[in-house]
């Protein structure tokens, strides 16, 4: 605490926008968003109380989501048929999140921070196991799929293919889309981690559009539970902004590098990296 | 390649001009609205100093003895360094707000029914949050 309280103001705005270029590197190389490691890693090792990190970590979430969509909806990666939709179920249960979140941390702050660690270790798991399939094959007639048209067609750029998508199993896809709503605005997280396995794996969204779909929609799902975290008082400027600056010039980078770099090698690190930070977070909950 | 077909929303272009001109400007008032904080060019409400002794605290403990302002207050303090630094932060929630209004208006005038429920649905979750309508917890 004393090495804490010995850095000066601009010290840490310095370390938080290091650690979120950093993150910002990383989270592209290794195929996930920002505020999932954010999160975890400065709530367990910085002093700052949890409700301020998860706060700066929905922004860090939202700024980065809005600064890739642009490019994604233009090249047709990103669909905004498909977004639409699950946004909405998961902004209404990221704003139930929040509340939750916010609610449980008034109780005792250590519940949140124990159940974030428990959280971290979980999609550690997942992305141990997880496993992705280019463009799924897809029965059509579903029956909400087909309601909002869901599907599109995109330019496969490496065979220079139009490749037409739809949707299946819509009704459980959304079902999961309000559980990921609700840990998004409860732990300040970006949900690329779940969205990605459910329209990839479950809904048979090609890859590319359900990673590409998976980071547009943050930007609308974050969005509820920002507002809330923002007029509980739980958001300051001094954490946020050089964190979102930090994030954002480390992203550019990190898809720069992208090429260069065995990405199986960077996500084996950032899993550990993970797994330290959710131990950590688990830890401190417990008051170890 | 699958059986059905669909069209992307021809919204969708727009949208995504809306956003990166949206963003850019963002950075500008992330940027511009700092440097007046951090350097002290404008005044902050709470001295940063402040901040940095209680952001170890529980939320509502931090409220209290920095004596901050809560939900849309910041406002009224729009001439201090802190808050006017808000204006780059509230700027990014409220891009989905422009673009999802942009969307409203144009499905009603193409008829697009279950598309303008889902748009009209959603500004009326970010109008709920931003203007701190439920009190739970």
């Amino acid at each position: 605490m004393t090495a804490f309280a010995a850095t000066p103001w601009w010290g840490w705005v310095i370390l938080l926008f290091v650690t979120s270029f950093l993150i910002g590197i990383f989270g592209v190389m290794a195929g996930i968003g920002g505020g999932v490691l954010f999160v975890p890693l400065v709530g367990s090792f910085a002093p700052f109380s949890i409700d301020f990190v998860r706060g700066a970590g929905l922004f860090i979430a939202l700024g980065s989501s809005l600064a890739a969509a642009p490019s994604l909806l233009k090249h047709n990666l990103a669909s905004l048929r498909l977004a639409l939709p699950v946004a909405l179920i998961a902004s209404a249960f990221s704003i139930v999140g929040a509340y939750l979140g916010l609610w449980l941390s008034a109780i005792n702050p250590a519940i949140i921070q124990g159940l974030l660690g428990a959280l971290i270790l979980l999609i550690v798991g997942i992305m141990l196991n997880s496993k992705s399939a280019a463009v799924p094959q897809v029965k059509p007639g579903d029956r909400l799929a087909e309601l909002f048209g869901l599907g599109g067609s995109f330019v496969e750029k490496s065979s220079n293919q139009e490749i037409y998508w739809t949707v299946h199993h819509t009704k459980l896809g959304f079902v999961l889309f309000a559980f990921v709503g609700l840990l998004a605005g409860m732990f300040g997280l970006g949900a690329g981690w779940a969205n990605v396995p459910v329209l990839n794996l479950l809904m048979g969204a090609p890859l590319k559009v359900a990673v590409a779909t998976s980071s547009f929609s943050i930007s609308i799902t974050d969005t509820t539970a920002a507002w809330i975290y923002l007029n509980k008082g739980a958001v300051l400027p001094i954490l946020v902004i050089p964190s979102i600056g930090g994030i954002m010039v480390g992203a550019k980078i990190g898809a720069k590098l992208l090429p260069h770099v065995k990405p199986e090698l960077i996500r084996r690190l950032v899993i550990f990296v993970l797994f330290v930070a959710g131990l950590r977070s688990l830890l401190k909950g417990f008051g170890i | 390649m699958q059986d059905c077909q669909f069209e992307n929303l021809p919204q969708q272009q727009i949208y995504a001009k809306i956003l990166l001109w949206g963003v850019r400007f963002g950075l500008f008032l992330f940027l511009s609205t700092f440097i007046l904080y951090t350097t002290g060019l404008l005044p902050p409400l709470i001295e940063i100093t402040t901040v940095t002794e209680h952001w170890h605290l529980p939320l509502q403990e931090y409220l209290v003895q920095t004596q901050s302002p809560k939900g849309w207050q910041w406002l009224t303090y729009f001439n201090q360094g802190d808050y006017l630094s808000f204006a780059g932060i509230v700027w990014l929630p409220l891009l989905s707000a422009i673009c999802y209004t942009y969307l409203a208006i144009t499905f009603i005038q193409s008829k697009d029914y279950g598309f303008f429920f889902i748009a009209i649905a959603e500004l009326t979750l970010i109008t709920i949050s931003a203007g701190n309508l439920l009190h739970l917890g």
